[in-house]
Protein backbone atom coordinates (compact mmCIF):
# COMPACT_ATOMS: atom_id res chain seq x y z
CA UNK A 1 0.00 0.00 0.00
CA UNK A 2 2.68 2.44 -0.70
CA UNK A 3 1.48 3.42 -3.89
CA UNK A 4 0.97 7.05 -3.29
CA UNK A 5 4.78 7.52 -2.61
CA UNK A 6 7.43 6.15 -4.90
CA UNK A 7 8.41 2.27 -3.08
CA UNK A 8 12.25 3.35 -3.98
CA UNK A 9 12.09 6.59 -2.61
CA UNK A 10 11.23 5.02 0.83
CA UNK A 11 13.49 2.02 0.45
CA UNK A 12 16.15 4.62 -0.15
CA UNK A 13 15.09 6.37 2.95
CA UNK A 14 15.44 2.96 4.77
CA UNK A 15 19.02 2.78 3.65
CA UNK A 16 19.97 6.21 5.16
CA UNK A 17 20.01 8.02 1.81
CA UNK A 18 19.96 11.94 2.14
CA UNK A 19 18.59 12.26 -1.35
CA UNK A 20 15.64 10.09 -0.65
CA UNK A 21 14.99 11.93 2.15
CA UNK A 22 15.28 14.76 0.24
CA UNK A 23 13.24 13.72 -1.86
CA UNK A 24 10.23 12.21 0.37
CA UNK A 25 10.52 15.80 1.95
CA UNK A 26 9.90 17.67 -1.24
CA UNK A 27 6.52 15.47 -1.98
CA UNK A 28 5.24 15.99 1.38
CA UNK A 29 6.80 19.36 3.12
CA UNK A 30 3.23 21.39 2.27
CA UNK A 31 0.89 19.17 3.72
CA UNK A 32 2.98 18.62 6.69
CA UNK A 33 3.50 22.64 6.86
CA UNK A 34 -0.06 23.39 6.01
CA UNK A 35 -1.75 20.99 8.88
CA UNK A 36 0.61 22.40 11.27
CA UNK A 37 0.28 25.79 10.07
CA UNK A 38 -3.25 25.50 10.47
CA UNK A 39 -3.04 23.90 13.77
CA UNK A 40 -1.10 26.28 15.72
CA UNK A 41 -2.03 29.22 13.52
CA UNK A 42 1.53 30.40 13.93
CA UNK A 43 4.51 30.47 11.58
CA UNK A 44 6.85 29.70 14.06
CA UNK A 45 5.31 27.26 15.74
CA UNK A 46 4.67 25.37 12.37
CA UNK A 47 8.06 25.57 11.48
CA UNK A 48 8.93 23.46 14.47
CA UNK A 49 5.89 21.06 14.34
CA UNK A 50 7.48 20.30 10.85
CA UNK A 51 10.76 19.74 11.56
CA UNK A 52 9.79 17.60 14.64
CA UNK A 53 7.61 15.67 12.17
CA UNK A 54 10.32 15.40 9.36
CA UNK A 55 12.76 14.11 12.61
CA UNK A 56 10.31 11.38 13.50
CA UNK A 57 9.86 10.63 10.21
CA UNK A 58 13.81 10.02 9.78
CA UNK A 59 14.30 8.48 12.88
CA UNK A 60 10.79 6.04 12.28
CA UNK A 61 11.03 4.91 8.44
CA UNK A 62 12.61 2.05 9.24
CA UNK A 63 9.89 0.47 10.83
CA UNK A 64 7.54 1.63 8.33
CA UNK A 65 6.64 -1.62 6.46
CA UNK A 66 3.60 -0.67 4.18
CA UNK A 67 0.73 -2.19 6.14
CA UNK A 68 -1.12 1.13 5.29
CA UNK A 69 -0.63 3.69 2.92
CA UNK A 70 2.11 6.13 3.74
CA UNK A 71 0.31 9.03 3.48
CA UNK A 72 -1.93 7.55 6.51
CA UNK A 73 1.35 6.68 8.24
CA UNK A 74 2.58 10.48 7.65
CA UNK A 75 -0.52 11.81 8.73
CA UNK A 76 -0.13 10.07 12.22
CA UNK A 77 3.31 11.74 12.74
CA UNK A 78 1.94 15.23 12.28
CA UNK A 79 -0.93 15.02 14.47
CA UNK A 80 1.37 13.28 17.17
CA UNK A 81 3.73 16.18 16.53
CA UNK A 82 0.75 18.75 16.80
CA UNK A 83 -0.47 17.19 19.86
CA UNK A 84 3.08 16.90 21.31
CA UNK A 85 3.40 20.83 20.58
CA UNK A 86 0.01 21.84 21.92
CA UNK A 87 0.94 20.14 25.29
CA UNK A 88 4.22 22.18 25.32
CA UNK A 89 1.71 25.56 24.99
CA UNK A 90 -1.05 23.88 27.31
CA UNK A 91 -3.93 26.48 27.70
CA UNK A 92 -6.80 26.11 29.21
CA UNK A 93 -8.74 28.62 27.38
CA UNK A 94 -10.40 26.84 24.86
CA UNK A 95 -12.30 24.77 27.03
CA UNK A 96 -13.65 27.65 29.01
CA UNK A 97 -14.46 29.79 25.77
CA UNK A 98 -16.35 26.44 24.30
CA UNK A 99 -18.43 26.31 27.23
CA UNK A 100 -19.40 30.27 27.02
CA UNK A 101 -20.07 29.55 23.62
CA UNK A 102 -22.29 26.97 23.72
CA UNK A 103 -24.60 29.43 25.18
CA UNK A 104 -24.05 32.38 22.15
CA UNK A 105 -27.53 31.74 19.10
CA UNK A 106 -26.18 31.58 15.62
CA UNK A 107 -26.95 34.54 13.61
CA UNK A 108 -28.29 32.49 10.02
CA UNK A 109 -27.02 35.01 7.54
CA UNK A 110 -23.83 36.17 9.38
CA UNK A 111 -22.26 33.25 7.58
CA UNK A 112 -22.40 35.17 4.34
CA UNK A 113 -19.45 37.58 5.65
CA UNK A 114 -17.26 34.92 5.94
CA UNK A 115 -16.59 34.94 2.42
CA UNK A 116 -14.69 38.11 2.52
CA UNK A 117 -10.65 38.25 2.70
CA UNK A 118 -10.41 40.35 5.43
CA UNK A 119 -12.32 37.31 7.66
CA UNK A 120 -9.59 34.96 6.50
CA UNK A 121 -7.31 35.88 9.92
CA UNK A 122 -10.25 36.05 12.45
CA UNK A 123 -11.03 32.44 10.91
CA UNK A 124 -7.91 30.85 12.01
CA UNK A 125 -8.12 32.46 15.10
CA UNK A 126 -11.03 31.52 15.45
CA UNK A 127 -10.12 27.82 14.22
CA UNK A 128 -6.93 27.74 16.58
CA UNK A 129 -8.98 28.65 19.64
CA UNK A 130 -10.89 25.15 19.57
CA UNK A 131 -9.92 22.43 21.54
CA UNK A 132 -6.64 20.79 20.30
CA UNK A 133 -9.44 17.23 19.04
CA UNK A 134 -11.87 19.57 17.57
CA UNK A 135 -9.30 21.54 15.90
CA UNK A 136 -6.98 18.47 14.36
CA UNK A 137 -10.38 16.97 12.66
CA UNK A 138 -11.22 20.70 11.27
CA UNK A 139 -7.61 21.05 9.75
CA UNK A 140 -7.22 17.27 8.46
CA UNK A 141 -11.04 18.17 7.02
CA UNK A 142 -10.67 21.53 5.17
CA UNK A 143 -6.67 21.49 5.06
CA UNK A 144 -6.24 18.09 3.51
CA UNK A 145 -9.63 17.11 2.06
CA UNK A 146 -9.77 14.19 4.47
CA UNK A 147 -12.53 11.64 4.42
CA UNK A 148 -14.09 10.82 8.01
CA UNK A 149 -12.26 7.16 7.45
CA UNK A 150 -8.66 8.66 6.70
CA UNK A 151 -8.98 11.13 9.82
CA UNK A 152 -10.49 8.64 12.12
CA UNK A 153 -7.22 6.43 10.40
CA UNK A 154 -4.74 9.55 11.46
CA UNK A 155 -6.33 10.19 14.78
CA UNK A 156 -6.21 6.49 15.67
CA UNK A 157 -9.87 6.63 16.80
CA UNK A 158 -13.80 5.51 15.13
CA UNK A 159 -15.05 7.31 12.56
CA UNK A 160 -18.29 7.70 15.10
CA UNK A 161 -15.53 9.93 17.26
CA UNK A 162 -14.41 12.01 14.23
CA UNK A 163 -17.98 12.88 13.20
CA UNK A 164 -18.56 13.80 16.43
CA UNK A 165 -15.82 15.91 16.80
CA UNK A 166 -16.73 17.86 13.32
CA UNK A 167 -20.56 18.49 14.13
CA UNK A 168 -19.08 19.64 17.66
CA UNK A 169 -16.34 21.82 15.92
CA UNK A 170 -19.07 22.71 13.61
CA UNK A 171 -21.34 24.17 15.79
CA UNK A 172 -18.59 26.05 18.11
CA UNK A 173 -17.35 27.75 15.14
CA UNK A 174 -20.97 28.65 14.11
CA UNK A 175 -21.66 30.53 17.25
CA UNK A 176 -18.27 32.32 17.56
CA UNK A 177 -18.23 33.10 13.42
CA UNK A 178 -21.70 34.43 13.51
CA UNK A 179 -20.84 36.96 16.77
CA UNK A 180 -18.23 37.98 14.37
CA UNK A 181 -19.26 38.84 11.96
CA UNK A 182 -21.96 40.91 13.53
CA UNK A 183 -19.68 43.13 15.51
CA UNK A 184 -18.27 43.43 12.15
CA UNK A 185 -21.48 44.53 11.01
CA UNK A 186 -22.22 46.52 13.59
CA UNK A 187 -19.19 48.51 13.22
CA UNK A 188 -19.74 49.42 9.55
CA UNK B 1 -32.67 23.37 0.96
CA UNK B 2 -32.90 23.95 5.86
CA UNK B 3 -31.51 27.16 6.97
CA UNK B 4 -29.19 24.83 9.09
CA UNK B 5 -27.84 23.21 5.71
CA UNK B 6 -27.41 26.96 4.18
CA UNK B 7 -25.25 27.57 7.15
CA UNK B 8 -23.36 24.47 7.30
CA UNK B 9 -22.69 24.59 3.87
CA UNK B 10 -21.19 28.09 4.11
CA UNK B 11 -19.31 27.10 6.79
CA UNK B 12 -17.71 24.50 5.11
CA UNK B 13 -16.80 26.84 2.21
CA UNK B 14 -15.37 29.40 4.39
CA UNK B 15 -13.44 26.76 6.25
CA UNK B 16 -11.83 25.35 2.54
CA UNK B 17 -11.21 28.89 1.69
CA UNK B 18 -9.49 30.20 4.90
CA UNK B 19 -7.92 26.64 5.77
CA UNK B 20 -6.49 25.86 2.55
CA UNK B 21 -3.46 24.02 2.07
CA UNK B 22 0.16 26.37 1.65
CA UNK B 23 3.40 26.31 0.21
CA UNK B 24 6.37 25.43 3.49
CA UNK B 25 8.87 28.06 3.34
CA UNK B 26 12.34 27.97 1.45
CA UNK B 27 13.95 27.60 4.62
CA UNK B 28 12.05 24.72 6.13
CA UNK B 29 14.65 22.05 4.96
CA UNK B 30 17.28 23.96 6.19
CA UNK B 31 15.73 23.93 9.51
CA UNK B 32 14.56 20.41 9.72
CA UNK B 33 18.50 19.52 8.56
CA UNK B 34 19.89 22.16 10.50
CA UNK B 35 20.93 21.94 14.43
CA UNK B 36 18.25 21.10 16.68
CA UNK B 37 16.93 23.72 18.82
CA UNK B 38 14.59 23.53 20.83
CA UNK B 39 12.95 25.80 23.32
CA UNK B 40 14.14 25.49 26.98
CA UNK B 41 11.38 23.29 28.90
CA UNK B 42 10.46 24.29 31.97
CA UNK B 43 10.56 21.70 34.81
CA UNK B 44 6.80 20.88 35.21
CA UNK B 45 4.85 22.53 37.97
CA UNK B 46 4.84 18.82 40.03
CA UNK B 47 8.57 18.86 40.17
CA UNK B 48 9.26 21.82 41.93
CA UNK B 49 5.87 20.38 44.61
CA UNK B 50 8.00 16.64 44.67
CA UNK B 51 11.48 18.41 45.67
CA UNK B 52 10.06 21.24 48.11
CA UNK B 53 8.42 17.84 49.76
CA UNK B 54 11.34 15.59 49.43
CA UNK B 55 13.52 18.43 51.38
CA UNK B 56 10.99 18.65 53.91
CA UNK B 57 11.24 14.92 54.37
CA UNK B 58 14.61 15.36 54.66
CA UNK B 59 15.50 18.26 57.21
CA UNK B 60 12.12 16.53 59.69
CA UNK B 61 14.08 12.98 58.97
CA UNK B 62 17.28 14.73 59.99
CA UNK B 63 15.63 16.73 62.81
CA UNK B 64 14.27 13.46 64.14
CA UNK B 65 17.54 11.22 64.30
CA UNK B 66 19.18 13.79 65.67
CA UNK B 67 16.71 14.36 68.97
CA UNK B 68 17.03 10.35 68.73
CA UNK B 69 21.06 10.49 68.64
CA UNK B 70 20.46 13.54 71.13
CA UNK B 71 20.75 12.18 74.74
CA UNK B 72 18.14 12.87 76.85
CA UNK B 73 18.31 15.85 79.71
CA UNK B 74 18.72 14.90 83.35
CA UNK B 75 16.74 13.84 85.37
CA UNK B 76 17.14 17.06 87.54
CA UNK B 77 16.50 19.43 84.24
CA UNK B 78 13.48 17.09 83.24
CA UNK B 79 12.10 17.48 87.02
CA UNK B 80 12.65 21.41 86.91
CA UNK B 81 11.03 21.87 83.55
CA UNK B 82 8.25 19.64 84.87
CA UNK B 83 7.02 22.65 87.06
CA UNK B 84 6.38 24.21 83.92
CA UNK B 85 4.29 21.84 82.07
CA UNK B 86 0.86 21.87 80.89
CA UNK B 87 -1.60 19.78 82.04
CA UNK B 88 -2.71 19.13 78.60
CA UNK B 89 0.50 17.71 77.14
CA UNK B 90 0.06 14.92 80.51
CA UNK B 91 -1.69 11.34 78.93
CA UNK B 92 -2.85 10.47 82.15
CA UNK B 93 -4.77 13.81 83.96
CA UNK B 94 -6.49 12.65 87.64
CA UNK B 95 -6.33 13.67 90.99
CA UNK B 96 -6.87 9.85 91.68
CA UNK B 97 -2.96 8.68 93.54
CA UNK B 98 -4.41 4.94 93.16
CA UNK B 99 -5.07 5.39 89.10
CA UNK B 100 -2.09 7.41 88.78
CA UNK B 101 -0.18 4.68 90.74
CA UNK B 102 -1.57 1.73 88.52
CA UNK B 103 -1.20 3.37 85.49
CA UNK B 104 2.76 4.03 85.91
CA UNK B 105 3.09 0.71 87.05
CA UNK B 106 1.17 -0.63 83.88
CA UNK B 107 3.32 1.86 81.51
CA UNK B 108 6.56 1.87 82.92
CA UNK B 109 6.82 -1.39 85.53
CA UNK B 110 7.74 1.39 88.00
CA UNK B 111 5.93 0.76 91.67
CA UNK B 112 5.41 4.15 93.30
CA UNK B 113 4.74 3.89 96.77
CA UNK B 114 1.97 6.62 96.55
CA UNK B 115 -0.01 6.29 99.48
CA UNK B 116 -4.37 6.32 98.42
CA UNK B 117 -5.15 9.56 100.31
CA UNK B 118 -2.91 12.71 100.79
CA UNK B 119 -3.23 16.13 102.58
CA UNK B 120 -5.68 18.43 101.73
CA UNK B 121 -3.05 20.89 100.67
CA UNK B 122 -2.10 18.78 97.70
CA UNK B 123 -3.52 18.43 94.40
CA UNK B 124 -2.07 16.05 91.63
CA UNK B 125 -2.42 16.74 88.22
CA UNK B 126 -1.56 13.95 85.98
CA UNK B 127 1.31 11.74 85.26
CA UNK B 128 3.49 10.69 82.08
CA UNK B 129 6.50 8.57 81.66
CA UNK B 130 9.60 10.80 80.22
CA UNK B 131 13.31 9.64 79.14
CA UNK B 132 16.01 11.33 81.34
CA UNK B 133 19.64 10.76 82.45
CA UNK B 134 19.56 8.94 85.68
CA UNK B 135 23.07 8.67 87.13
CA UNK B 136 24.31 9.34 84.14
CA UNK B 137 22.05 6.51 82.22
CA UNK B 138 19.06 6.92 80.48
CA UNK B 139 16.25 5.96 81.69
CA UNK B 140 12.00 5.73 81.60
CA UNK B 141 11.07 7.76 84.00
CA UNK B 142 7.92 8.17 85.40
CA UNK B 143 6.85 11.87 86.18
CA UNK B 144 3.98 12.79 88.37
CA UNK B 145 2.84 16.41 88.50
CA UNK B 146 1.01 18.21 91.30
CA UNK B 147 0.27 21.41 93.35
CA UNK B 148 0.90 22.11 96.67
CA UNK B 149 -0.74 24.91 97.45
CA UNK B 150 -0.23 27.71 94.63
CA UNK B 151 2.98 26.02 94.20
CA UNK B 152 3.56 23.51 91.29
CA UNK B 153 6.00 20.48 92.13
CA UNK B 154 7.07 17.65 90.30
CA UNK B 155 7.96 13.75 91.65
CA UNK B 156 9.95 11.99 88.97
CA UNK B 157 10.85 8.28 89.83
CA UNK B 158 12.91 5.71 87.89
CA UNK B 159 14.55 2.38 88.37
CA UNK B 160 18.28 2.56 90.34
CA UNK B 161 19.99 2.03 87.34
CA UNK B 162 23.32 0.35 89.36
CA UNK B 163 20.14 -1.82 90.39
CA UNK B 164 22.29 -2.23 94.42
CA UNK B 165 20.31 0.11 96.37
CA UNK B 166 18.42 -1.20 98.88
CA UNK B 167 18.19 1.34 101.37
CA UNK B 168 14.97 1.14 103.24
CA UNK B 169 14.90 4.77 103.63
CA UNK B 170 15.84 7.64 102.03
CA UNK B 171 19.44 7.97 100.35
CA UNK B 172 19.42 11.59 99.83
CA UNK B 173 22.10 11.80 96.86
CA UNK B 174 22.19 15.84 96.11
CA UNK B 175 19.94 18.78 97.21
CA UNK B 176 20.49 22.19 95.72
CA UNK B 177 18.77 24.66 93.75
CA UNK B 178 18.55 24.01 90.35
CA UNK B 179 17.51 26.64 87.86
CA UNK B 180 15.54 28.63 90.11
CA UNK B 181 13.37 25.56 91.92
CA UNK B 182 14.72 23.19 94.88
CA UNK B 183 15.47 19.89 93.60
CA UNK B 184 16.51 16.92 95.69
CA UNK B 185 17.30 13.01 94.67
CA UNK B 186 17.63 9.96 96.96
CA UNK B 187 17.27 6.60 96.17
CA UNK B 188 15.27 3.98 97.74
CA UNK B 189 14.24 0.23 97.46
CA UNK B 190 16.09 0.09 94.25
CA UNK B 191 14.48 2.96 92.47
CA UNK B 192 15.69 6.58 91.97
CA UNK B 193 13.61 9.33 93.16
CA UNK B 194 14.00 13.25 92.18
CA UNK B 195 11.76 15.90 93.37
CA UNK B 196 11.41 19.57 92.32
CA UNK B 197 9.45 22.14 94.05
CA UNK B 198 9.09 25.37 92.38
CA UNK B 199 8.61 27.57 95.71
CA UNK B 200 11.31 29.35 97.27
CA UNK B 201 10.18 28.97 100.79
CA UNK B 202 10.06 25.44 102.89
CA UNK B 203 11.15 22.84 100.45
CA UNK B 204 9.74 19.80 102.53
CA UNK B 205 5.97 20.97 101.95
CA UNK B 206 6.45 19.85 98.66
CA UNK B 207 6.95 15.84 100.64
CA UNK B 208 2.78 15.73 101.33
CA UNK B 209 2.30 14.27 98.46
CA UNK B 210 3.80 10.92 100.13
CA UNK B 211 4.50 12.01 103.92
CA UNK B 212 0.59 13.71 104.89
CA UNK B 213 0.57 11.07 107.62
CA UNK B 214 4.16 10.46 108.48
CA UNK B 215 7.17 12.87 109.54
CA UNK B 216 8.51 14.03 105.98
CA UNK B 217 12.46 13.14 105.34
CA UNK B 218 15.42 15.78 106.14
CA UNK B 219 16.01 16.94 102.90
Amino acid sequence: MVADTDQDVIEGCQRGEEAAFRELFESHKDKVYSIALRFSGDPVAAMDIAQDTFLKLMDRIGQFRGDSSFDSWLYRLVVNSCMDHRRRQRRVFPVIEEFFDSFRSPDPTALDHLMRDEMQQQVQEVVAKLAPEHRIVIVLRYTEGLSYEEIADALNCSRGTVASRLNRAHKILERRLSSLAQGTRKTK
Amino acid sequence: MKQEDLNNHGLERALEKHLASVSAPDNLWNYVRGPLVRPERKAPVWMGWAAAVASLAVIAGGWVMWQIAQPPQSVEAVAVNALGTNTSELPLHTTDATAIRKWIKAESGIDVPLPPKHDSLVQIIGARIVPAQVEGASARVAEISYQVGDYRAALLIAKDPSGKTVYPKHEVRSSDPFQQARVSSWSMRGQSYTLAWSAPGEFRVACLLCHSTTPPPSI
